[in-house]
């Protein structure tokens, strides 16, 4: 028994030095690939699907680019810390840093949604019911009980109020994301599709499944 | 002591070199340098501050909007999420998904109003023009239709091909250019052209050849000597086709560095030729000279200007056309700009941001800073 147990946790740590530390310190690569890894998680929702703009452009590599722009997309910035959220990736150079405390802004990665979901590219979310409230803009101040006509996005997760699970608790299966703590288009919507699940939600939202991963009640 | 403070802020520039500027007031007037290779070179751009602050104060919005919305001081007009623009004589007509309508601001009097037909108001109105006859058109990309009022905004009609011209249609931009109008296709990943006088669809734009081909085509406008420019915000690149509808050399690519694009949704030329692209994912304007070389960036200013959040629409107007504002710039000392360009910026603290170009050498915005 004691052997058996020698040698299982021999072979789990010769799984984890396999994997060795997060690197930190990539250089960029001087281009993208053409051919993305087809077996990728990110891939497999994505291809053939609506972000698929391969299918659009006829360059396979365009299924990553559309989103991802070239040269630094794949790679953390070696001037960030490596736990940082994932969004850190799409931050532009220049990019101003669009959270003002207490106000009402969209966050980094909700900007690249937006960029196409503005009722030219794709479908309308500015100003539609759907997730921002018409009207409703940077700078503007959400009031105390504020009754939003639908879900907001880049709003600072209310963790701390008893109807809502603490964020921790929300993050942990992995499916919601709360980008630097806020609800974001990426905390209900999947761009990847990696689950591949109906309007690209990150999970099942059967019997409300996903609300409920928020909301108690 | 005015001339004081502009005496200061050109020794501040001079001292910066290139980049970002400091902000400078005069009067009522917000200004701000933000791209002066040196004093006396062009061209270069002067972001001069939101627009409503800077037009007469009229706030018609609607009680029961306040009382839905919330407390906001974002607006002296009735503007939410402005995209594209057009001038219709002394009005700027704004799409706005917000409403979603096409917003009328007077700009003598600051006065905005929803303004299309109450009967047949658009649905998703994403671009406007209006051609020499005082029609305005419409794109909209939910009725997949251009919709066409008279200058009043009583609708005329819908306008769309038939489907042997064009099965798919999403029209995503629009530009009139004689009695041609030009419309952005997204479905079928060309630029449709139709015949304002035949009332006939022609030969589609296609950039065929070359690559990357044309995907969406967001943005329209022309230059000077007649190259019809099409940003495509998918693409990242600015297409571009002769007179006879031949494909140039592409402006710019996609990407993330000095004159690259990430989402360039409209495209606009001044008379001297300079081309700015609002690039909704870079959150700035990038300016080009006629050759497609990339000059500067216009995008926020640490501590003084908070830039752009989304940035959608372009237009260029000649100084003349905007003598209100042309009077409190001269009131303030300060040289009219060679021309204006308005940007939209559907989520912005300002959605409408006046700026100012200055691309002649002769005079000038240098002296005056």
């Amino acid at each position: 028994m004691k052997t058996v147990l020698l040698v299982g946790l021999g072979l789990i740590g010769l799984v984890l030095a396999s994997q060795g530390p997060e690197p930190q310190d990539q250089p960029a690569p001087a281009s993208y690939p053409e051919t993305p890894p087809a077996t990728s998680e990110y891939t497999r929702g994505v291809i053939g699907g609506k972000h698929d703009l391969s299918t659009w452009t006829g360059r396979p590599g365009d299924a990553c680019r559309a989103c991802h722009v070239p040269h630094l997309q794949g790679v953390r910035p070696t001037t960030r810390p490596s736990g940082e959220p994932g969004v850190e990736l799409f931050r532009i150079t220049g990019q101003r840093a669009v959270f003002v405390p207490g106000r009402y802004t969209p966050g980094p990665s909700s900007l690249m949604c937006l960029g196409c979901h503005d009722g030219t590219v794709a479908t309308a979310t500015i100003g539609s019911a759907h997730a921002l409230l018409a009207g409703v803009r940077e700078g503007f101040a959400v009031p105390e009980g504020f009754v939003w006509r639908d879900h907001p996005i880049g709003v600072l997760y209310p963790s701390d109020r008893r109807e809502f699970r603490p964020a921790s608790v929300v993050e942990t299966a992995g499916n919601i994301r709360l980008p630097e703590g806020r609800m974001e288009c990426v905390s209900c919507h999947d761009p990847h599709n990696a689950a591949g699940v109906d309007k690209m939600l990150v999970m099942s939202n059967r019997r409300s499944a996903l609300c409920l991963a928020c909301h108690i009640k | 002591m005015r001339l004081a403070v502009l005496m200061v802020t050109i020794l501040i520039a001079g001292a910066s070199g290139t980049g970002c500027g400091p902000a400078g007031r005069a009067g009522n007037l917000w200004s701000e340098l933000v791209y002066y290779p040196d004093r006396q070179s062009t061209p270069r751009a002067v972001v001069y501050g939101h627009l409503g602050g800077l037009l007469p104060r009229f706030d018609a919005t609607p009680l029961l909007a306040r009382f839905l919305y919330g407390p906001s001081d974002y607006g002296h007009t009735l503007l939410r999420n402005p995209q594209g623009m057009a001038l219709l004589e002394d009005r700027l007509l704004v799409c706005d998904q917000g409403w979603p309508d096409v917003v009328s601001i007077h700009l003598p009097s600051g006065r905005s109003e929803p303004w299309c037909d109450a009967g047949h108001p658009p649905r998703c109105p994403v671009d406007v023009e209006a051609d020499a006859d005082g029609r305005v058109y419409v794109a909209d990309t939910t009725l997949r239709s251009i919709l066409v009022y008279d200058s009043e905004g009583r609708f005329l009609e819908a306008l769309a091909p038939a489907a042997a011209v064009a099965p798919f249609f999403r029209p995503a931009s629009l530009f009139v250019r004689g009695s041609r109008l030009y419309v952005g296709n997204l479905d079928e990943r060309r630029v449709e052209q139709f015949d304002l006088s035949s009332r006939q669809w022609m030969e589609p734009l296609k950039a065929t050849g070359v690559q990357p081909s044309l995907v969406a085509p967001t943005g329209l406008c022309a230059t000077p000597e007649g190259i019809l420019l099409v940003a495509d915000a998918l693409a990242g690149v600015v297409f571009r086709f002769d007179e006879d509808g031949r494909p140039l050399s592409p402006i710019g690519q996609p990407g993330r560095g000095s004159g690259e694009f990430v989402r360039p949704k409209q495209v606009a030329c001044t008379p001297g030729g300079l081309v700015l692209v609002a690039d909704a994912g870079r959150q700035s304007v990038l300016a080009f000279d006629a050759a497609g070389r990339h000059l500067f960036e216009i995008h926020e200013s640490p501590g003084s200007w908070t830039g752009w959040t989304l940035p959608m629409g372009l237009l260029i107007i000649d100084p003349a056309r905007l003598p209100t504002f042309s009077g409190r710039l001269d009131e303030a000392g300060l040289p009219p700009p060679d021309a204006y360009v308005i940007v939209s910026d559907s989520l912005g603290g300002a959605p409408l941001t006046l700026l100012g170009i200055k691309e002649r050498p002769a005079g000038g915005l240098a002296g005056a800073y």
